[in-house]
């Protein structure tokens, strides 16, 4: 007597046989059927990790439309279905969905069994990476003859695993192999960036010897299949079909390869022309379209104008609609159609949008109109389209528009997040109090570097242009003179984000009160000229950690503070002579017996704000403004004097009290009173702005 | 060999954003015959229409003259745009023709009389203003100081 189980319940343990009515049943461990397995129509079957059925005799699997179904859960994925032993019953899989499983059928080395039909089956989102289905050798016998296994896999659907289909031999003196109108869409074979046999969707091997029957592989479509790059998630390589073996030979003719040229196809296939051991694969004549005998499926993705859009498109701008090119008439009446996209720059927040869409089915084209447009601000994304179904209600696989060049996206986002989590890490062991009360509070707050001293020194120069805007300067900046600022900069990195910098600038500084907006001044008509020689230490803030060097922290912004030693000598012109002014007493230093000249040397403060590009790990080219204020108001020779008496003033015994005395007061304007400067705004000041390059001299 | 080409080049432009910032620098350069204008009328900008010169002194063939308290209040006012006019009410136009050279035309106000006559500027500063009458037989200097 079978032993039959009803309802929903957990299989376990060993079974003589085994007949599993429709209702849900779950398998947690391991589950031996020593006889026959049967399955009946509405049966759902949930493997729960390490869940798995070992069939040791024949199995049953019948049923219609995939109303049988073995399914796996999120993150607990159960195994599938062992074949093993020999025995003289068959395998017959037929009708049933495969989802969400490690390994959903693996016929283990030593098996046997009359015959092997596996047809009219769904294997949908297997998440394990070795096998979908996987076909070892049954026994050899050199002596006695075994017979053959008539093995059938027919219309069965293969979308969006991430394994391949392995035939340990795909020519064999046991099975009489039949691989033929089946669809493998959409699957992402996992490897790594090195294109090989075993990293496409379908592959095996194909000896000489030991060969009696050849595999029948006719009339399937290969559409996207792709290798993926275990370390980077990202798409390596297109990966259909791959061969190995000592036969010369290989037919694989009659099969949809997803491309309508030989070229084409040779990207998606790996025989003779990459391993010179392997057979040479003969796909002509191959389809040009995928028969409609495979179970339906979108084979190509074309524009509203009937443009074609390929697996790589990158998607910036949302698409207007989508003309899909399927081997059947598809129903997208229930379907979902969704566009993701990140937000922002550089996070991994992802966005999935719903469409709406018109849908015009022309035969087996369907036209998709998007009637929700979205803006996405030029961030990359995909279309979605899930939910198909074929006429007779199977499942057709989900479409993917863009998701290649999104992928290449993400991976960078995602290096990004995870530099900046290392980071943040780092800076959040950093803020951890010390065992010594001796922390210094810098430390704390900004990541010390442990990076050798030579390789925090970076030099440059800096170029541009200074203006003066303190006494004789007009209200309206670009009114000024501009003279030609050069200067030599150095900085050394503190901390993640301190520098400290010194900058040696030489610059004149010069301006007319002829040509202000103002009318005092205009009335004032005073003028003047210095060089500038600054000396300027400073400490800067950086807005992004110094050391990062990657493509999406190139501009790195910083603000400063530092103090200003300035030489300078201001000058002026009296009837076409130059004269240094400080020298001649302007604001009747030497005239009144209780002043005295004033220093050519002042100290001053800053602020500085530079914005730099990052070029590579060592150069670096930038943009730098700075504001500048004095200790001293004597930069333009004007300071809050009075004005000297005239008489006093060619008395004064300088070397030439005449043009001391124009100086002193050049449009001769009646002084009673006045000030040569306002006392209330006693300091000069500058701006000095430009561009300038920077080299780390060691790496 | 490319590759410092292309680091010559780098160079080479930064040399050229210095030029152009020199080039930007405003320079103010104006001739000797026009500061000496500015000197004696004013820029002729705001508060600076005009210059006044009091009378200080007179020499006569090298001989100071004494002044009365009356001809030392006389002042001459020169106004930028080339008219004159004097504390005695006299008017008139001015020019500069050449360096040195005050030519003037004057309308006396009690006879309507006009009259030309022409300076050599001695001295010229901001404070002082000394001219010598050449059309007469005698050599006439006067020394004005500004009187703003």
């Amino acid at each position: 007597m079978p032993l039959a189980v009803f309802g929903q319940d957990t299989l376990s343990g060993n079974y003589a046989t085994l007949k599993i009515p429709a209702g849900v049943h779950v398998v947690k461990d391991v589950v031996t059927v020593k006889g026959l397995l049967t399955v009946e129509q509405g049966a759902k079957i949930e493997l729960l990790d390490p869940g798995v059925i070992v069939c040791e005799g024949g199995v049953a699997i019948n049923g219609v439309g995939q109303n049988i179904e073995f399914y796996g859960k999120a993150k607990q994925e159960g195994v599938g279905l062992i074949i093993k032993n020999i025995d003289s019953s068959s395998v017959n899989i037929v009708g049933a969905s495969f989802k969400y499983l490690q390994m959903p059928l693996f016929f283990d080395f030593g098996w046997k069994r009359n015959s092997v039909n596996i047809s009219d089956n769904n294997f949908i989102e297997n998440t394990g990476k070795v096998s979908i289905i996987q076909v070892l050798d049954p026994p050899f016998s050199f002596t006695a003859d075994q017979g053959s296994i008539e093995f059938t896999v027919k219309n069965n659907l293969f979308a969006n695993n991430n394994a391949p289909v392995y035939f340990e031999d795909l020519k064999s003196d046991l099975i009489k192999l039949s691989i033929v109108n089946n669809t493998f869409a959409g699957n992402t074979v996992y490897g790594f960036k090195n294109y090989n046999i075993s990293t496409n969707i379908l592959y095996g091997r194909s000896d000489n010897n030991y060969s009696k029957f050849p595999a029948l592989i006719e009339n399937n479509s290969f559409v996207s299949n792709y290798l993926i790059d275990n370390n980077t998630d990202t798409v390596a390589h297109a990966a259909n079909f791959g061969i190995y073996g000592s036969d010369k030979t290989f037919n694989l003719t009659n099969n949809y390869l997803g491309a309508s040229s030989k070229l084409e196809i040779a990207k998606t296939i790996h025989d003779q022309v990459l391993n010179y051991n392997a057979p040479q694969l003969l796909v002509e004549p191959f389809l040009l379209a995928p028969p409609a005998t495979a179970p339906t499926h979108v084979y190509a993705v074309q524009t509203l104008d009937n443009k074609p859009i390929n697996d790589s498109v990158l998607i910036t701008e949302p698409l207007k609609g989508l003309v899909l090119l399927s081997n059947n008439a598809l129903n997208v009446s229930k379907s979902l159609l969704r566009f993701s996209y990140f937000v922002g720059d550089s996070t991994l927040q992802k966005v999935d949008t719903t469409l709406t869409y018109a849908n015009q089915p022309n035969g087996k084209n369907n036209t998709l109109t998007i009637t929700k447009i979205i803006n996405t601000n030029k961030k990359v994304g995909y279309y979605t389209l899930s939910g198909i179904v074929d006429n007779t209600g199977r499942a057709v696989p989900d479409v993917k528009v863009g998701y290649n060049a999104w992928l290449n996206e993400y991976r960078a986002r995602k290096l990004l997040s995870e530099i900046i989590a290392i980071n943040t890490k780092k800076a959040a062991d950093s803020i951890k109090p010390e065992p010594t009360p001796k922390a210094d509070s810098i430390k704390n707050t900004f990541q010390k570097i442990q990076a050798p001293v030579k390789s925090r020194i970076e030099v440059g120069l800096v170029a541009g242009g200074a203006i003066f805007t303190g006494t004789i300067s007009s209200p309206g900046l670009f009114n000024n003179q501009m003279n030609m600022a050069v200067g030599v900069h150095a900085s050394y990195t503190l901390f993640s984000n301190i520098s400290a910098g010194l900058t040696i600038a030489s610059f004149k500084l010069s301006n007319s009160d002829r040509t202000s907006s103002n009318n005092e001044q205009t009335a004032r008509g005073m003028s003047f000229s210095t060089s500038m020689l600054s000396l300027s230490p400073s400490i800067n803030y950086d807005f992004v950690d110094n050391r990062l060097d990657t493509k999406a922290k190139k501009i790195k912004p910083s603000i400063g503070l530092g103090l200003d030693i300035n030489s300078f000598a201001p000058s002026g012109t009296y009837n076409g002579v130059e004269y240094k002014l400080q020298p001649l007493g302007t604001g009747g230093q030497f005239s009144d017996s209780t002043k005295k000249p004033y220093s050519l040397l002042a100290l001053g403060y800053f602020l500085n704000l530079r914005v730099k590009y990052q070029i590579n790990k060592l150069n670096s080219v930038g943009i730098h403004f700075s504001y500048h204020k004095s200790m001293s108001d004597y930069l333009d020779d004007v300071g809050p004097d009075a004005y000297p008496s005239a008489a006093k003033m060619l008395a004064s015994g300088v070397s030439d009290p005449v043009a001391a005395l124009y100086f002193s007061n050049p449009t001769s304007r009646n002084i009673k009173g006045q000030f040569r400067n306002s006392p209330n705004n006693a300091k000069d000041s500058y701006i000095i702005f430009g561009f300038f390059y920077a080299r780390k001299l060691f790496k | 060999m490319l590759e410092k080409m292309q680091s010559f080049k780098k160079y080479g432009y930064l040399i050229a954003v210095m030029i152009v910032f020199q080039c930007c620098a405003k320079k103010e350069v104006i001739s000797d015959i026009v500061f000496q204008k500015q000197l004696l009328s004013g820029t002729g900008k705001y508060q600076n229409l005009e210059h006044n010169w009091r009378l200080d002194s007179t020499y006569v063939n090298g001989v100071p003259v004494v002044l009365t308290a009356y001809q030392r209040t006389f002042t001459k006012t020169f106004v930028n745009d080339g008219t004159y006019r004097d504390s005695e009410l006299n008017t008139g136009t001015w020019e500069l023709s050449a360096l040195n050279t005050l030519r003037q035309k004057i309308t006396y106000s009690t006879t309507s009389k006009i009259d030309s006559c022409s300076f050599e500027i001695l001295l010229i500063n901001t404070a002082q203003l000394k001219l010598k009458l050449n059309n007469a037989t005698a050599k006439t200097e006067y020394l004005f100081k500004i009187a703003n």
